[in-house]
Order: C-alpha cells, then structure tokens, then sequence
C-alpha cells in the first residue's frame, strides 16, 4: 500500500546540491517512488503537495525547516529509505562535529599539517588550476591535476616548469592515478604489484589495472600523464619522466603505455625512451597504425591485450552464451571514453562501419540521427555540460539508454558499467533498473562489462550479479563485450 | 596569550551587524564558509575564494574556520554605538582601508581581528546610458547562462516555451511570468504577485526564485529604475519572512537596498558595459550551485522588460 512519509528537519542548513544528491538517492531505493528534499516554504511545501507526497507533519514546516519527504509503496520501504535519509543527513553534520577545529582549506596549510606530503592533488575551476599548480610545484610537490579547461599552451608552461625542478604534472585534466598503492580520483583498489601503468586515458587505466588484479598480479603505481601529454605541443613530458621514474623503480618489472594515437615525432620519442629502457614494455596507443616497436616492447590493439600482455601473455577471454545471434546494430552506451574507443577497434576489426561522438581512427563522427553501429561516449563535453559526468551519476545514461531498448533497428546495446573510488555507489542497480524498465518482450540483446574490483566499495561481484539478474550478459571485459555484441551481429548476417 | 587569525576585508553590513550583537552562533559550515546568526542578522565567515559580499567576513588564507552547528561565537571588543567608523565616501569606493577594533572569538579560543580589514561596500555602477548594449545581447546572454548552468536552474524556464516539466519548473515558470508582466513599464505593477510565487520557492539555502528576485531588484538599481526598485523591494519586504528562510531574508535584505555581492556586480558591469558574455557568465558561475544562474534570470527578465 502506497505510504506518505515526512519528517522535519527544524532549523537545518544545507546547500541545494546535498538536498538534491540525497533525494536521488533516496529515490534510487527498492520501493521508492518519489523523494524530496526542501526547505519548508510554503511555495515548496505547495509543490511537494501537488507531488502527493506531503503528510501533515511535513506540511507544519517553517521556512528555515528541511522536509523529507517520501512516497513507497510500503511502510517499510518508506521507513527504509527515511532511516537512509537520517544517516545521510547526519553524515556531515557528524563530520563538522568530530572536526571542531580547524582544517586546512589551502595548499599552504596543509602543508603546515602535513609537511612529509610530496603530492597535491588540485581540484578547482580550470581557470584556478594553474597558479594552483604552480604554488604546489614551487612547494616541492609533484602534482596531479584534475581539473580540465586549462589551455595546452599553460599545460606545456607547468609541465616545462616542473621537468626543471624534477617533479612530475600529471594531468590537466587527469582522472585517474593510482600512487604508491592509493587510489586518487576515478580509480579502483587493486593489489600492489610490479606493473607499472603510464597512461593519458583515465578508464583506461582503470580497465587495465581491474584486469591485472583480476589476474591476479598487481600495480607498483599507475601514473595518469592527462589526455593531450603525447600530442605534439606537450611533447610526452610527463610520459617521459614516467619512464624514467619507473626504470629507477625496483619494484617495477614491465611497464604498461596507454594512450590514443600519439604524434609521429612524439611517438618516436617515446618508443626510442623505451628502446634504452632494461625493462619489458607493453605499448596500447588505441587505434594506432603500424609502428616499429623496440625489441623489449610489444604492442597491442586494446586495454584487454595490454593487461594480459603484461601479466605475461594468456588468451582473451572469451564469452560463450547460448543465447541466439541478432540482425540489426549495435548501440553502444558509455561512461568511459576509452572505453567507448576499444569497443570502436574491436568493432573496427570486424570490419564494422562504426560511428561515434568520439570516433577512433577508422570511424566516422555520429550525425544527429543514430544509424548503423553507434558508440556514444556519454562523458564527452556535449553529455556533461551542466549535469554530472554519467561515473557519479547514471542516470545522466537514462534518456539515450531508453531509446536504444526501443529502438527496432538496435539488436544489442552495449554498456559499461565503471566502480571505484569517485564513482556512483550503485550503477549496476541504476542500470538494471533502467534496462528492466525499458526493454520490451523482443527487445535488444544487452551486454555489459564491469571495470572494478571486488576490493572496490562497490564490489564487483555483487554489482555483476545485478546486472545478471536483470537479464544483461556480462561479459569479463570491455573487449570481451565487444566482441561478444560483434559476433551476435555478424553472426545473424 | 590567544591565536590571532586576520579578517581580509569585511561586507558592511557584516561589520555593523558584528557590533551590535555581542554573541553569535553557528548555524551552517560548508567546504568554504561557515554561517553564523544572530536573531535575524546573518554573517557569512569564508575564505578568500567566496568573494566580497555584504553578509561577508574574509578570512586570510589557510584560517577558514570548521565548527559544528549550535558552537557560540563572541564579539570580543565592546559593542560600538557607532556601526563602522569610516571615513570619506562611502560609495563608489570597493575595498576601503579602515581601521577597527571588531574581533570575534571562536570556539576554539582564537581571535578574528579586524584589526587591518577593509571595508568592503559594492562600488559605484556604471553610466546606465550604456544598458542598450546589454538588451541587444538577451539572446547570447541566456543561451551562454543556460548552457552552463545545472538543470536545477530556474534560467531554464525563463523562455515562456519551457514552462513544461514537473510541478516546480511550471510554477518557477508562471513565477517568471508574473515578474516579467509586473516589470513591463506601468503605472501601477503588480508586484506582490510575482514576489509571493517566487519567494521561497525551488531548491537552496537560497531558493532559486529568491535569488531571481535578488538578480531583478538589483539590475533595477544598476539601471537607475529606483522607482520600480523600491517597488519590487518593497514586495519582497512585505513577505519574505513568511514565504522564506532567515538565511534568505537577510540576503534579500540587502539586495533590496541594491547592494550585490562583488560575484553580481562584476557579471551586471560586464553586461551593462558590453564586454565579453564569459564575463557576464564567469562570475556569476562562483555563486552557490544554482544561484548565480537564477540571478541571472531576474537580471535577464529586467534587462528585456526595459528594451521592450
């Protein structure tokens, strides 16, 4: 039976974007069918009562009171997601308390706190980002950065800056790196190992240090360089010194290079760096042509090939399902850019016709209509203006994702689902639910890979199963959907 | 002997409101500020990163304070008859060098002096003879504003053919409507209307139609409109304490005597003064989540009254 439940928050303060996150996650729960979070004004209390979800105790709220607000269709599950709601909202309170005291809110007073620190992770609007930067390197630091928006030709300024003083830029525009067995940003917990990973591709790095620990071996650091350090302005600055650290590193046996295409005179430097290098080297620049590798590299085609290359070789992995072969496209959804690029080269090689908002060598650049096989990278700019990048919020996914399961001329929908630090706490719950929600009798075959580990606060293990549990294949890796979602095609003709 | 921290610079309001009331209490920390209250008087501690702003108390860098809710803040010099002993002009001016004997002792024993703040008070507005550059850029203005704002926005239904959606984009939507309709040039404008939908109304510590209305009453003054300033603001005074929250009030309060925050003036001085939209965007971007985009539309909506 439908319930309405409220309860008062009296004179609570919280900023709109803490109201709306947990009101979404509230509405994500078993059970939930609508949730809302507001100040107690009568303009909102009027609207949360044209919802049909305002009870007389919410509607006894002042001005400077909180309303949560909650329609299930039970009791319990509006107790539930309410007993949610508390704990939610008490987090930052409880946080605030328990730090009565002062906490660094700059560079130079953690510092002051933290003086053995020899890392800043910056994190603010592009325009801040590099006089950020520049305060942490000429603090001694080496940096990651974070943000995007800052101008290559800044990008060449910090990173020649930084090569003088011997510290590394890792970034801008670097989502993921994993430091002496920390994961920062968008990464996943993965075992210390000897791999080294040096990458300018965020879910790349994620995907191949996921495989690795799936492999069971482990990564010594994985160093993000930002996505533009191999194009021909930067110069690899960040990649080369990479190499250099890793070469000094005993720990390190093989190194792991992803990135995509690099820049011929880039590319020479780089694979000639790797040349004097005593230690093996696997090389991934996705949808690159031929290149004369160095005898203690070996290339690969994509992020699956470059983490059993570097665990010493094995098969792909394959999967095999009984289900029956489809005639139509296949439509890809992604969270990950890179992601969205090795499904494109192993598409590619199936001499598919492939087109994509981001498309790799071969590909063509998607047109306003969705024809053909289409991979869409939904963490692209034109995706993300103003609303979250689809890892924090998935339901950024929803819209194109319904289209695709109602869509006749779509046969399999292709999805990533990324976990790890930084990442919405439950995707696979997001995307089972949307896919249970619009996926007629006949409709598409879905086919999904999940980048993550079990040690992740997600867990993998329990985020496949609910996936499988809607009826969505899971594939081991994103190659492995790919080629799975290639041979359902192909194989209908 | 007790810490000592530096207050940078300091809103005027926030240095009178300081001296008139001994004991202060924390009602709200966020990443960069913290909110204390007194009755109805508000002020906002925050680094330099918040910008100046009338409620606002800047606090040198590395010295932003973290207290729970409920912890009590105390003016540790005597109360001053005098609100803020100033010299010279007081408009026109931006930051002005001041010397005061203000200090607020924190929880944790510190001291916040004033002692070599500035005083800051929003500076003159340009000649508003060069608003007809700002209407000829409506169009730009939104499209740029509603691009870069969050979909919580209530720019997005400024447009009469986006008043579709759920019950609070229709209701922002008719809100606008009435203020749109109520700034038309008139005789007598009904204001009370659009104030007593729009306030209180949407997401925020600051809901979105309070801070339309504060985006509307503050180009009114920036343009000169004086009349139809007070008009609105006299709407708004009427019934905010009843349609909204303290916090909000006292904002409110403020922006009705035509005083922005430096975020706000910088975006109506770019757009008064036909300079690049980005700037017009930029500044308004650093306000809150959604604020600084809900501003813009009140801002938007007298801009376009005005040109028609």
């Amino acid at each position: 039976m439908t319930t309405i439940l409220n309860e008062v928050r009296m004179s609570a303060y919280l900023d709109s974007v803490a109201l709306m996150a947990i009101a979404q996650r509230l509405q994500a729960l078993a059970g939930v069918e609508v949730a809302g979070l507001m100040i107690g004004t009568p303009a909102n209390l009027q609207i949360l009562r044209e919802a049909g979800v305002l009870s007389s105790e919410g509607a006894a709220a002042g001005p400077g009171d909180i309303v949560i607000a909650l329609r299930a269709t039970s009791e319990a599950a509006a107790q539930a997601a309410l007993a949610h709601a508390r704990q939610l909202l008490d987090r930052p309170r409880a946080a605030a308390a328990s730090s009565a005291s002062w906490q660094p809110r700059t560079l130079h007073a953690a510092l002051a706190q933290s003086p053995m620190a020899n890392l800043a992770l910056i994190s603010v609007p592009g325009d801040f980002a590099v006089a950020e930067a520049r305060k942490a390197l000429h603090a001694g630091l080496h940096t990651m950065i974070f943000s995007d928006n800052v101008s290559i030709a800044d990008e060449v300024s910090l990173k020649r800056e930084a090569r003088d003083l011997g510290l590394l830029v890792m970034g801008p525009d670097c989502g993921t790196a994993i430091i002496g067995g920390a994961p920062l940003a968008f990464a996943n917990i993965v075992p210390r190992g000897d791999i080294g990973i040096i990458g300018a591709s965020g879910t790349g790095i994620q995907e191949i240090s996921c495989l690795i620990a799936r492999a069971g071996r482990g990564v010594s650091h994985a160093i993000g360089t930002g996505g533009r350090d191999l194009k021909a302005e930067v110069g690899g600055i960040t990649t080369l010194m990479a190499i250099d650290l890793f070469d000094a590193d005993p720990a390190t046996t093989h190194i792991v290079i992803v990135s995509k295409p690099p820049a011929d005179e880039v590319a020479a430097l780089i694979l000639e760096r790797v040349g004097r290098s005593p230690k093996p080297f696997t090389i991934c620049f996705l949808g690159d042509g031929e290149r004369a590798i160095p005898k203690n590299a070996h290339a690969v085609p994509v992020l699956e090939a470059a983490a059993r290359s570097a665990c010493g070789g094995g098969k792909p992995w394959v999967v095999t399902t009984q289900l029956p072969a489809r005639r139509g496209a296949v439509r890809g959804l992604f969270a990950g850019g890179t992601l969205a690029a090795e499904a494109q080269i192993v598409l590619r090689g199936h001499n598919f016709a492939v087109a994509s908002n981001a498309p790799v060598p071969g590909a063509t650049r998607v047109g306003k209509v969705l024809e053909g096989h289409v991979m869409i990278d939904l963490g692209a700019d034109e995706y993300t203006r103003g609303r979250p990048h689809p890892m924090i919020e998935p339901a950024v996914r929803d819209e194109a994702l319904a289209a695709a399961l109602a869509d006749r001329r779509v046969a399999v929908v292709l999805l990533d689902c990324v976990l790890g630090f930084g990442g919405h706490m439950d995707p696979a719950g997001h995307l089972a639910a949307a896919v249970t929600a619009g996926r007629g009798k006949d409709g598409p075959l879905v086919i999904a890979s999940v980048t993550g580990t079990d040690a992740d606060p997600q867990n993998r293990q329990l985020q496949v199963a609910k996936l499988e549990a809607a009826g969505i294949v899971v594939a081991p890796s994103n190659a492995a959907a790919a080629e799975l979602a290639a041979s359902k095609v192909r194989s209908a003709g | 002997m007790p810490v000592e921290a530096a207050i940078v610079s300091i809103g005027a309001r926030a240095a009178s409101a300081l001296r008139r009331h001994q004991r202060w209490t924390a009602v709200a920390q966020f990443e960069r500020s913290l909110y204390l209250r007194h009755g109805d008087a508000f002020v906002c501690i925050g680094d330099p990163s918040i910008g100046d702003g009338p409620l606002n108390v800047i606090v040198e860098e590395g010295v932003m304070p973290a207290f729970a809710a409920g912890s009590l803040f105390e003016q540790a010099a005597a109360p001053h008859p005098n609100p803020f002993p100033l010299q010279g002009e007081r408009r026109g001016r931006g930051n002005c060098a001041t010397s005061c004997s203000l200090s607020l002792l924190m929880p944790d024993g510190t001291v916040l002096s004033a002692e070599l703040a500035s005083l800051w008070q929003p500076p003159a507005w340009p000649d508003a003879v060069h608003a007809a550059l700002a209407r000829e850029r409506i169009s730009a203005v939104l499209d740029a504003g509603r691009t870069a704002a969050p979909a919580a926005s209530f720019i997005h239904a400024v447009r009469p053919e986006t008043a579709t959606g759920d019950f609070l984009t229709r209701r922002a939507a008719e809100g606008l409507r009435r203020l749109r309709r109520a700034l038309v040039p008139q005789t007598a404008p009904d204001f009370t209307t659009a104030a007593t939908t729009l306030l209180g109304l949407g997401h925020g510590l600051t809901p979105s139609g309070d801070d339309v209305l504060s985006g509307a009453v503050i180009m009114l003054h920036a343009l000169g409109a004086t009349e139809t300033a007070t008009a609105l603001a006299e709407a708004i005074r009427r019934h905010m304490r009843t349609l909204t929250s303290p916090l909000s009030c006292a904002l409110l309060d403020a922006a009705c005597d035509g005083e922005p925050n430096a975020a706000m003036f910088q975006a109506i001085e770019a757009l008064i003064e036909g300079v690049a939209i980005t700037d017009v965007i930029a500044p308004l971007a650093t306000i809150g989540h959604a604020s600084g985009f809900d501003i813009l539309a009140g801002i938007l909506l007298v801009v376009e009254a005005t040109a028609n």
